[in-house]
């Protein structure tokens, strides 16, 4: 039995949740809270549930999935097609490439496309896709998963590709774990959650989770960051399985991860310091460019704040640029627009490589965390 | 009343057939033509004197048999031969000598049945705690040969008594423990030979001439590890573990020298041990010190992994002869083949491994390392000169000289840091 007062806080968001649905349509999406002042949603297009969408590097187009594969453009409402439907799609930075991953019986098949639809560059790989991003405009990282069925459990494997679009990609194992054969009986897809990345927005880092299966305790996830160009590790924090891993801080100094039961962290994950605390599991996660807006179990968040609540199995993807927020709710795609914010800073190349040296360095070993400090505060005066 | 006196007499047959087990002549009139020589040799075994038909070691699931599964291994013998187990569980023999540790199922091309060499069938647990990065870098086949056919001996008594003998005269023939006692890294078997010990026992039989058997297997001992004073990679024990061995070898010798005669001999082998250590360690330092200058070639992190330390340099036990780099392998050759015959044919009292095979190869080791490493820091020299006008590169290469230095307590922390803000220092003013 509910307590009475929470039974009632409990009837009324239901009520009020229902009335919304009621007064705005099964099309529209629900929202609890107000919007803040500026702030509007549009429904854009219908599209596959579950589907992937990400908006190109400018902020101009979108790829998603609506019976097929297209590029829609929120501006006119115009869609160009792009054939069949991908699971997992992603823009080069420079917007002129598009990376998509097919199913491939239990394997993958990579596509590169150019803006005409026209595939560059193909390539099978073992594993189910469950993220790529692009490092660069000319290499691609993708994680796959593949589960091998023994008789007394299963072999988890997280193999991070890298391919630059040219011959076969090259794997790394970041992750292998032998469980037992209860989990090996999971859904796939929840074994597949079991491994993601995030790349940080220097393109220098990830940070992943691996998969643990302890004997006599609960199954868990690592979230580790790796340093690309090292190969240099670090655990950072563990998490539920249900958990969305961890997203980059703009500055790629931070971490925001879900712990998939109780809340999302704030976390420099150097000095292991907790920098604040979001009171919801971070089982979906996305942040803003600017950091100042965060769309966590679908519920957004201003500078830590919650600000409305779209239902929990919405997913987003913030528009690069800022100000904008794409949020999938069931089979359709709406956008929230006139989130303000301060645009990111973009340091200059050649500040960019030297700084990236002195990350490489301390993901080694070879400077402290108070070397770098110290050393990046009188490289870069701020 | 006489029929159930049958039907009761009828059932007691049959529960004696079922619980006896079958005999062994269930089983020769097949192998006869069969395995002709297995039968030959258990007919003229202790075995077969004492009526110990083929099924009690082997089993009666034939169809495992077939298949390699049933092997007779320790488990089998350790029963009826309690003392002998013991005795070779204690010793070096016995402990977890059985190569391996460390899963090959992920290796490329792997034989699935050579799971059995680290695993029972059907658990996750390894048989044994040793690590063996050259077992892992070999393939199914060569392990079972060049590993197994010697490094089952923890777990197999045939490993030397062979499968079907029982005959006392063959383990008890140093070409027994020939097999394996012999070759490039640990020639003991030839040093014995060649020795006056070796040439006795072949001119005057075994009264004059000890064995293998007779100093390290005293009284039949199945401890083989009696009166040793260091590991089998030659590092000396520390004096708590040397001391009473040494007390242990001196007597077996006492039984035919004179106690100080003996004394002064080993103590010899333990000073020709300690020099060539020496000389093994200035060529080992000279490897870590190209390493922390990045100058091997390859580094450790640009070859394929070492199976049990990843891509770091190994100079120990676990070195390995392949996916290193020239210098790497030289020094090799050095402590696994030279400094191991030097002091080996020292304690085995042969003068020629001793001093021709080891302790002249060993100083020649070093010449060739010493040559290798000047060319290896020549060649940097234009490496360095480049990396001038590529600052971050000289920094980085410096603060990995300095990290792996602390790291193996050739430089303080105090030393350290203040090394480390001078490159950084340096990185900076580049910068402007």
């Amino acid at each position: 039995m509910l307590p009475y007062r929470r039974y009632r806080s409990f009837t009324i968001a239901s009520t009020f949740y229902l009335a919304i649905l009621l007064v705005t349509g099964c099309a529209r999406l629900p929202i609890v809270g107000a919007l803040p002042d500026g702030v509007a949603v549009t429904r854009l297009t219908r599209v596959e549930p579950a589907s992937p969408f990400a908006w190109n590097d400018g902020g101009t187009k979108i790829a998603l999935v609506a019976d097929t594969f297209v590029i829609y453009n929120p501006a006119d409402g115009k869609s160009q097609p792009f054939g069949a439907a991908p699971y997992e799609i992603g823009w080069s930075s420079d917007g002129e490439h598009l990376a998509a991953v097919f199913p491939h019986g239990k394997d993958a098949t990579l596509r590169i496309f150019n803006m005409r639809g026209a595939v560059l560059s193909e390539a099978d790989i073992s594993g189910h896709v469950t993220k790529l991003a692009w490092r660069s405009n000319d290499e691609l990282l993708v994680a796959a998963v593949t589960v091998e069925q023994l008789s007394f459990g299963a072999n988890v494997k997280g193999l991070l590709y890298r391919w630059q679009g040219i011959g076969k990609p090259a794997a790394t194992t970041l992750s292998e774990t032998t469980v037992r054969p209860f989990i090996a009986r999971w859904p796939a897809e929840k074994l597949y959650q079991t491994f993601t990345f995030a790349l940080s927005p220097l393109a220098d880092e990830i940070a992943y989770t691996r998969l643990q299966d302890p004997p006599a305790f609960s199954p868990y996830v690592k979230i580790f960051i790796r340093n690309m160009e090292s190969g240099a590790e670090k655990e950072v924090a563990s998490a539920a399985v249900t958990s969305a891993g961890a997203v980059y801080s703009a500055d790629g100094e931070r971490i925001l991860y879900g712990d998939g039961a109780n809340a999302s962290h704030w976390l420099d994950p150097w000095t292991e310091k907790e920098l604040a605390i979001i009171p919801t599991p971070g089982r979906t996660i996305a942040l803003s460019p600017g950091n100042r807006y965060a769309l966590i179990d679908g519920r957004l968040y201003r500078d830590g704040k919650e600000v409305v609540a779209f239902p929990a199995t919405s997913e987003g993807a913030f528009n690069p640029i800022g100000g904008r927020l794409l949020v999938r709710y069931d089979d359709n795609l709406y956008m929230i627009s006139g989130l303000g914010e301060p645009k990111a800073d973009k340091t200059v190349p050649a500040e960019r490589e030297r700084f990236l040296t002195l990350r490489k360095w301390r993901s080694e070993g070879l400077i402290s965390i108070p070397d770098y400090q110290s050393a990046r505060e009188r490289m870069f005066p701020q | 009343m006489k029929n159930r006196f049958a039907q009761l007499a009828l059932v007691v047959i049959a529960a004696l057939s079922l619980s006896l087990p079958a005999a062994a002549e269930d089983c020769i009139p097949c192998h006869r033509e069969k395995t002709p020589a297995a039968v030959r040799q258990w007919e003229t075994s202790a075995h077969a004197r004492a009526k110990i038909g083929c099924e009690k070691c082997h089993g009666s699931d034939h169809d495992k048999i077939v298949k390699g599964e049933a092997r007779v291994d320790m488990k089998v013998c350790g029963p009826c031969h309690q003392k002998a187990f013991k005795e070779h569980k204690a010793s070096r023999h016995g402990m977890g000598l059985h190569s391996g540790w460390g899963c090959t199922r992920n290796l490329a091309n792997r034989d699935p049945a050579e799971c059995r060499f680290c695993h029972e069938e059907g658990s996750t647990a390894p048989l044994s705690g040793v690590q063996c990065a050259r077992f892992l870098k070999q393939t199914s086949e060569m392990a079972e040969i060049g590993c197994n056919y010697c490094h089952n001996v923890e777990s197999s008594c045939a490993s030397c008594h062979t499968n079907h003998n029982t005959s006392l005269a063959i383990v008890r023939d140093p070409n027994s423990c020939a097999k394996c006692h012999m070759g490039p890294d640990h020639p003991q078997w030839e040093m014995w030979q060649t020795s006056l010990h070796g040439t006795l026992n072949a001119t005057a039989g075994i009264s004059t001439g000890p064995t293998c058997q007779t100093c390290h297997m005293p009284k039949g001992s199945h401890n083989v590890s009696f009166g040793i004073t260091m590991s089998s990679g030659g590092a000396p024990y520390p004096a708590k573990q040397a001391e009473p061995a040494r007390k242990e070898m001196l007597q077996i010798c006492s039984q035919c020298h004179a106690p100080e005669f003996a004394r002064k001999d080993l103590t010899r082998g333990d000073a020709v041990r300690s020099q060539s250590l020496t000389i093994l360690k200035e060529a080992e330092k000279i490897i870590w010190d190209l390493s922390d200058h990045g100058l091997l070639d390859p580094m450790p992190e640009k070859r394929p992994e070492h199976p049990l330390s990843g891509r770091k340099l190994v100079t120990d036990n676990q070195m390995l002869y392949e996916d290193t780099s020239h210098i790497e392998r030289l020094f090799f050759k050095m402590k696994k083949y030279d400094y191991a015959r030097t002091i080996k044919g020292a304690y085995h009292q042969n003068p020629a491994y001793t001093h021709w095979y080891g302790n002249a190869e060993l100083k020649m080791d070093l010449v060739d390392i010493k040559a290798e490493a000047n060319r290896l820091r020549e060649r940097s020299g234009a490496h360095v000169a480049g990396n001038g006008e590529n600052p971050a590169a000289a920094a980085e290469e410096a603060l990995r000289a300095l990290k792996s230095k602390v790291e193996r307590g050739a430089m303080s922390e105090e030393e350290y840091a203040v090394e480390k803000a001078k490159v950084l220092d340096r990185l900076k003013g580049s910068a402007k």
